[in-house]
């Protein structure tokens, strides 16, 4: 899994595909996940820091995270 | 060196504006902006009539539709007043005429940069079937009607999209909308109409300029990011698809096209480019083009006067534009002069 290394990840949550002109804004954990993508860590370990970070249930993050990371996939912001 | 004379067509700045105001404003900031530009406008209410800080004199042209030996006459009234070396011109129908009076203008020593009839009549709206032959360029299913027969054997499924030859474009979505469009937009623009296939998808423009021997020598891609209910980009960002850039390439090679050019085109959902239509000028929003580093009216200028120009396709990406409505202050005595004597 990996950030289309094109994308431009702006610190305030704005994300601007460059090639296709679509962009997007992300909250700040949408920002830290896709920044923890892109240094390279799996979803496992995703998941292992957000239960750490947060509290929230683990088949609660499950579908959350699955989402994100399918949203993602769908605006080829991420390529699995 | 002699301060060159540029005219520029183009001067209105409605909610569907022409080019000659960013015309104007890029030839300023180019290495001819102390050049004299000279307005060529269609009516007293353009507002390029009176921006002096970039058009230094405006004159009224006829309208396109009386054709071009009344312009031609306009033309070299103005010539004798302002010795104008080039002419950029900047409206889809008055081109044809400019076109057919290149030879001509040349006589009064004015230079343009402009296609051949042949590139011209190929990028017709009507023609676009036999442009995408010679090209290879997928373009949505298109007919050409001539008649209310015509639009009652067209036998597809809506929506679809009614298109005038010059301007404006409606979606469709049943038959009686698409006679009602049929009816409104050839009773300004004439016959044919054409009726396309409607894709669904974002909408991408290129702005070009090629040398007429098959070279892209400057490209800018952009995505719309807003669209008024006319179709016009209100807002848009320049972006980097090698395969639009292909695309353009593609098309100048098959076409020789000579002179700037704008493509639009639509990416449906599935990711396939579908070229909507070729305009053979600049299209208004060049000063994006401009500030992200390909100054396209510097480049036509520089092309008539022989200089050397090496292709260079790089711009700055994420650049964007957004277009605002301003009110500007006009005295009404300059109004009434442009009124009366079609020159300020």
């Amino acid at each position: 899994m990996k950030v289309d290394e094109t994308i431009n990840l702006e610190q305030e949550g704005f994300v601007f595909c460059p090639k296709s002109g679509e962009c997007y804004t992300l909250n700040s954990l949408g920002q830290t996940i896709l920044s923890w993508i892109k240094s390279g860590d799996s979803v496992h370990i995703i998941k292992q820091k957000i239960l750490e970070q947060y509290d929230v249930s683990e088949v609660v993050l499950d579908a959350d995270l699955e989402d994100f990371i399918a949203l993602c996939v769908r605006y080829r912001l991420v390529e699995v | 060196m002699k301060k060159l004379t540029i005219a520029i067509s183009g001067m209105n700045a409605t909610d569907n504006p022409s080019a000659g105001i960013s015309v104007a404003r890029s030839l300023r900031q180019s290495e001819y902006k102390d050049c004299r530009i000279v307005g060529l406008s269609y009516g007293a209410l353009e507002p390029g009539n009176y921006m002096r800080d970039l058009v230094d004199v405006a004159y009224q042209l006829p309208n396109p539709s009386e054709g071009s030996e009344l312009l031609f006459s306009r033309l070299a009234y103005i010539q004798q007043k302002e010795k104008i070396d080039v002419i950029i011109p900047n409206l889809d129908a008055e081109l044809n005429s400019f076109i057919l009076l290149k030879s001509q203008l040349g006589l009064l020593n004015i230079e343009t940069y402009l296609p051949s009839l042949e590139q011209f009549e190929l990028r017709q709206k009507y023609n676009l079937p036999k442009l995408s032959t010679l090209t290879g360029i997928d373009i949505p299913e298109s007919r050409n009607c001539f008649s209310y027969n015509d639009l009652m054997d067209l036998n597809c499924e809506f929506p679809l999209v009614v298109k005038g030859q010059f301007y404006e474009a409606v979606i469709v979505r049943n038959q009686e909308q698409l006679c009602s469009a049929f009816n409104n937009i050839s009773c300004r623009w004439g016959l044919p109409i054409i009726v396309q296939r409607f894709v669904s998808g974002a909408e991408f423009n290129v702005i070009g300029l090629s040398d007429g021997a098959g070279r892209l020598l400057s490209y800018v891609a952009m995505r719309k990011q807003y669209i008024t209910d006319k179709g016009k980009a209100w807002a848009g960002v320049t972006i980097n698809d090698e395969n639009l850039l292909d695309l353009t390439c593609t098309f100048v090679q098959k076409t020789s096209w000579k002179g700037p050019f704008e493509l639009e085109l639509i990416r449906s959902d599935e990711g396939k480019f579908y070229l909507i239509e070729v305009n053979p000028r600049i299209p208004a929003w060049v000063y994006l083009a401009t500030a992200s580093g390909q100054n396209i009216p510097e480049l036509i200028v520089k092309l008539i006067k022989n200089e050397k120009i090496s292709p260079n396709l790089e711009y700055e990406i994420g650049k964007m534009f957004i277009r605002c409505s301003w009110d500007m202050i006009v005295d009404f005595s300059e109004f009434g002069k442009f009124s009366s004597k079609a020159e300020l």
